[in-house]
């Protein structure tokens, strides 16, 4: 842990065109990502400002919500119409959870517009990661709350 | 009776802000060390708060991702961020989250609480060691060319360059060690999938003090990370029905305000304020390791444990 600091001169030549990524590559797959975050980002305020805003304009005592709340995607979309809160705050955060994944998903196809076939492969790798850590901890820790 | 409601009403609005502020201080010192800042936001609602564990723990996977959302969309428009190196590092952590899951019901967890704090309190003395060298590594380029590099690093390109707003200078550096890094990195996702924790430090501390990766480099690249382990939980405490979501929206909305003001000053300050920052969380974590070790295992209590 501690060699590192001493210089080593018999390193790779500062320099060599190999070493860096290309710079328009990392400047568009940097951009890409700022978007995708940004855009979630956003999305997340907006849906919580506005749960929170209808939670004190309509004075509800707080109601215990969860997935259950909303047993199906008609119950969820009547919430959202009729102006509840907890369906508002719901879809910040289904928002929010999306947008990490989602940031790693349509990196894949970024990587691939750019041919850096390497980091589509480690882009797709870390997606079936998180879509198998998904599963096994739904299936290992399902009665979590 | 409309006193009542009144009194529900305020006092709901006074806890909504408190919390808020909490995050927003949670999510401000997170984005300056590279962290989620669950270690600041799980004790506070569950203390301050009164909310059952579960509760406050599920409330801070959703809030972490919301810091690392905000931070590492600040850091990587600033090109502080590696976004090569934090996909390849991902394949680690996600691995771990997904081995940390699966072992979690056979490995006892005071074990892994030890080992953890074992390797937190090594990484914090070299940390702490290292917060004056940083500046003069940069200064005389030891980042940039003294480093050997491995076979992955260069097959990957993890290299790059930022600008250090503090030095006023162009920093280029290369990764090294790429393999170890990854081990460690690991460690931090089997950390997450079994005990709770972000492993924000543990990722930062890897890239910094294994793989030649500049301290700011290191914490914008784990910010963006972070998003991604802290997301495969949600998901699971989300489907499970775990989450509170009247308490995850000030919580949420605090973190990121306090991530992106963090992440606007972080490149400002010099890596040895950074570093000795994230030294003295570090001792701190790891005492808090080895004291829920002890408590797990042997039923020992230790003093100022969470």
């Amino acid at each position: 842990m501690k060699d590192f600091l001493q210089p080593d001169n018999s390193a790779v030549q500062h320099g060599e065109p190999d070493i860096q990524p290309d710079r328009s590559e990392v400047r568009f797959i940097n951009k890409i990502v700022t978007i995708i975050l940004a855009a979630g980002m956003y999305a997340t305020l907006g849906f919580y400002l506005i749960g929170l805003i209808l939670l004190f304009a309509k004075g509800d005592p707080k109601p215990k919500i969860s997935l259950q709340y909303f047993h199906s995607f008609g119950a969820f979309l009547s919430g959202i119409f009729s102006l509840n809160p907890g369906a508002f705050l719901y879809l910040g955060t289904i928002s929010l959870i999306l947008t990490p994944i989602s940031r790693v998903l349509i990196s894949i196809f970024a990587f691939w517009r750019e041919k850096d076939k390497k980091f589509v492969f480690v882009t797709m790798v870390v997606f079936i990661f998180v879509v198998a850590s998904v599963v096994v901890g739904m299936v290992f820790k399902i009665n979590v709350g | 009776m409309l006193f009542g409601f009144a009194e529900i009403y305020f006092s709901m609005l006074i806890s909504y802000i408190l919390m808020f502020l909490i995050a927003i201080f949670a999510g401000f010192f997170g984005a300056l060390v590279g962290i989620g800042g669950g270690i600041v936001i799980v004790p506070a609602l569950s203390i301050i708060f009164h909310l059952p564990v579960h509760t406050a723990i599920a409330a801070s996977i959703v809030s972490v991702i919301a810091t690392s959302i905000a931070g590492a969309r600040s850091y990587v428009d600033q090109q502080i961020t590696n976004v090569r190196l934090g996909m390849f590092l991902e394949i680690s952590t996600t691995l771990g989250a997904l081995v940390g899951t699966l072992i979690g019901v056979m490995v006892h967890g005071w074990i892994l609480a030890e080992i953890f704090a074992a390797l937190i309190l090594y990484m914090a003395v070299f940390s702490f060691r290292t917060r004056k060298t940083e500046d003069k590594m940069i200064e005389t380029g030891i980042y940039d060319n003294g480093i050997p590099r491995d076979r992955i690093s260069r097959s990957l390109k993890l290299a790059g360059n930022y600008h250090d707003a503090a030095m006023g200078a162009e920093v280029n550096y290369q990764a090294t060690r790429a393999i170890e890094g990854s081990l460690i990195s690991s460690l931090a996702g089997i950390g997450s999938g079994m005990l709770g924790i972000g492993g924000g430090v543990i990722k930062v501390a890897a890239m910094n003090s294994l793989m030649g990766i500049p301290m700011k480099v290191a914490v914008a690249t784990s910010k963006f990370m972070i998003g991604v382990t802290a997301s495969i939980s949600a998901v699971v405490y989300f489907i499970a029905g775990g989450i509170d979501f009247y308490v995850v929206a000030p919580v949420a909305l605090g973190t990121m305000l306090g991530a992106t003001l963090g992440s606007a000053v972080m490149n400002k300050l010099h890596s040895r304020v950074i570093k000795t920052v994230f030294f003295i969380l570090m001792l701190y974590l790891g005492y808090q390791m080895f004291a829920k070790g002890l408590s797990t295992g042997f039923n020992i209590n230790l003093p100022g444990m969470l």
